[in-house]
């Protein structure tokens, strides 16, 4: 039997698995844009990015728009590997579970 | 199997559908609006002559500058921001490199008219390089989404 592919807790909670789905796709987004994304308010996206931020995942830069500060959120590159061994994960437990299912009925 | 720990015991498969909705959403903030690619097309248009022509290095200044204002704009507008400089998908790559390839076969064409006293043959380059810029732009976008999906 083959070894259970790892999780990454840190990244599978939903709203921190969405927020690093989100910023894979790209080089960096906003903070706002992530939290009207994900319907959540800032506070529950700062402790989710805290977290993400604290692995060493998420990167924060702030730039000042029009007198308005605004938060960029990006992956790192340890992040941008983590989350693609945690999405690996999950592929192959959905495909475990697809051969146990098929097995099982046979 | 292994067990999911996660905060609400979510399954691999629903957690699957999570990353592939967020993608979604990140993609459909790429797309920026026509007058976006059509800008970018008139900007690298405008950048053109000048590589074989000097004399029009004042355009090309304006080009650069347009070039700044848009994808700033187009970043704070969208809330999202690729640079192009990550590992692209293989769409986008194709797109690229084609683009890339086309820019250079019209400018080294524009030079040899350029060179045989042909009259505003880098204008016309660059006319030329804008109409095709800003359909490339549209490919671009396209398979960028197509790739973030």
């Amino acid at each position: 039997m083959s070894a259970a592919p790892e999780l990454d807790l840190v990244i599978h909670a939903p709203n921190r698995l969405q927020i690093c789905a989100m910023l894979s796709v790209v080089d960096t987004a906003e903070f706002a844009t992530v939290r009207d994304t994900l319907g959540v308010s800032d506070s529950v996206l700062s402790k989710h990015v805290r977290q993400l931020e604290e692995a060493g995942y998420v990167e924060l830069t702030k730039a000042v728009v029009e007198t308005r500060q605004r938060t960029w959120l990006g992956l790192t590159k340890s992040g941008r590997k983590a989350f693609a061994a945690h999405v690996a994960a999950l592929e192959g437990l959905v495909a475990q579970a697809r051969a146990a299912a098929k097995g099982s009925a046979e | 199997m292994a067990k999911l720990e996660s905060e609400d015991q979510m399954s691999a498969g629903e957690s699957l559908k999570l990353v592939q909705l967020a993608r979604l959403a990140a993609a459909e903030r790429m797309r920026a609006p026509w007058w976006y690619h059509v800008g970018i097309g008139l900007a690298i248009g405008a950048i053109v002559p000048a590589v074989g022509d000097t004399d029009y290095l004042w355009l090309s200044v304006i080009g650069v500058a347009l070039v700044a204002v848009l994808v700033s704009t187009q970043r704070d507008r969208s809330g999202v921001w690729i640079s192009g400089m990550r590992k692209a998908g293989r769409r986008v790559t194709l797109v690229t490199i084609s683009a890339a390839t086309t820019f250079a076969i019209l400018i080294r064409v524009g030079w040899d008219l350029h060179e045989r006293g042909v009259p505003n043959a880098m204008l016309w380059i660059g006319a030329g390089t804008a109409l095709l810029a800003t359909g490339y732009g549209f490919l671009w976008e396209r398979a960028l989404i197509k790739d973030a999906r």
